[in-house]
C-alpha cells in the first residue's frame, strides 16, 4: 500500500509543471561553457599542429640541402656522362646524395630558429620544438618532432593543461628532367 | 528570454573565434605556399609574381572572398641581396583583412640552399 501512494505521489509530481527554471538554465550555461571552453582548446591546437608541420618541413628541406659530394661527384665524368645516364640509368639516379651528418645538425639549427621565432610564425601554445627522429638513408631525410603545446583553457573537469603534438615529415631532393652539360642546361 | 542575454556573449565569442582562427589557419597556409612558390623561382622579381599568383590561387581555394585577397599584404625579408641567392634564409609575413574588420598575420620561413 505504502509503495502504492508512493508511486502516486511521484507520478504527480512529475505531471506538475510548477517551479523556478533558474537551474535549468545555470546548468545550461555552465554546459555551454565548458563546451565553448574544449572548443577553443581544439581549435587552437589545431592551428598549433599546423605551425609545428610547417616547421617540420622546413628543417627536413634544409637538412636535404647539405650534399655528400664524395658521393655525388663519384665516378669519372665525360661529356656523355649525362647522355648515358638520362637514358639509361636506374631509376633512383637523379636522386641527390644527402651528408647525413651535416644534414642532421642543419635540421637541429632549423627546428633552434622556428623555436625561438616569434608568435606570428611559430604558434604561442608551443612550447621548444624538440627532434624526436632523424633517419637517412643518404638519399631522402625522414624527421619526426615533438613539441608540448599549452591549452588556452584547462579542460574543465580535468587537469589537462598541456598536450603533446607530434609532427612527421620525408623529403629527398631529385635533380630536374633534362640534359646537362658541365652544369648548365640545355633544355 | 531572460536568458538570452547571459547566452549573447558566448554567441558572439564563438563567432568571432571562428572567423579568426579560420583567418590564421589560411594566412598560416598562404604564407608556406606563397615562400614555397617565390623560392623555386629563379629572380626576386619573378618570385614575387609567383608568390602573388599563388596567393591568388590559394585564397580562391581556401574560401577568401575577392575584398580578402586584394587586402593581403606580403612583406618578404631576405638575410641576402638579392633574395634567390645561396645560404639566403628568406622569410615571408602574410597580412589579410579579415571582411569582419580583424587583421590576421602569418610569418613562414625557408633556408635557400646553398647549392643554388
Amino acid at each position: 500500500m505504502a509503495l502504492k501512494r508512493y508511486v502516486k505521489q511521484f507520478l504527480q509530481r512529475c505531471g506538475d509543471e510548477e517551479g523556478s527554471i533558474s537551474l535549468l538554465i545555470i546548468g545550461l550555461f555552465i554546459v555551454t561553457l565548458f563546451s565553448i571552453m574544449a572548443m577553443t582548446d581544439i581549435a587552437s591546437i589545431a592551428i598549433a599542429q599546423r605551425s609545428l608541420v610547417q616547421a617540420t618541413e622546413a628543417a627536413s628541406q634544409r637538412g636535404t640541402h647539405e650534399l655528400d659530394l664524395d658521393n655525388y661527384y663519384k665516378g669519372k665524368g665525360t661529356i656523355f656522362t649525362p647522355l648515358i645516364r638520362s637514358r639509361y640509368s636506374a631509376p633512383n639516379a637523379r636522386k641527390i646524395p644527402i651528408n647525413c651528418s651535416t644534414g642532421y645538425s642543419e635540421v637541429i639549427k632549423e627546428l633552434h630558429d622556428w623555436s625561438v621565432s616569434s608568435g606570428a610564425q611559430k604558434r604561442i601554445e608551443l612550447g621548444e620544438i624538440t627532434l624526436e627522429s632523424y633517419e637517412c638513408d643518404g638519399y631522402a631525410i625522414s624527421i619526426g618532432t615533438r613539441v608540448i603545446a599549452k591549452l588556452p583553457f584547462v579542460i574543465p573537469l580535468s587537469r589537462l593543461a598541456q598536450i603533446e603534438l607530434h609532427a612527421g615529415v620525408a623529403t629527398e631532393n631529385q635533380r630536374s628532367e633534362g640534359f646537362y652539360l658541365f652544369g648548365h642546361r640545355l633544355y | 528570454m531572460l536568458a538570452i542575454p547571459l547566452f549573447l556573449p558566448i554567441f558572439i565569442y564563438l563567432n568571432q573565434f571562428a572567423s579568426i582562427s579560420w583567418g590564421e589557419e589560411s594566412a598560416q597556409v598562404l604564407a608556406r605556399e606563397s615562400l614555397r612558390g617565390y623560392v623555386q623561382t629563379k629572380s626576386d622579381m619573378s618570385g614575387q609574381i609567383v608568390a602573388t599568383q599563388v596567393i591568388a590561387i590559394v585564397g580562391t581555394k581556401l574560401g577568401l572572398s575577392s575584398k580578402e585577397i586584394d587586402s593581403i599584404t606580403i612583406n618578404i625579408e631576405c638575410s641576402r641581396n638579392p633574395c634567390i641567392s645561396a645560404n639566403s634564409i628568406i622569410r615571408n609575413e602574410i597580412r589579410i583583412h579579415l571582411d569582419n574588420g580583424r587583421i590576421v598575420s602569418a610569418i613562414a620561413q625557408e633556408h635557400l640552399s646553398p647549392w643554388l
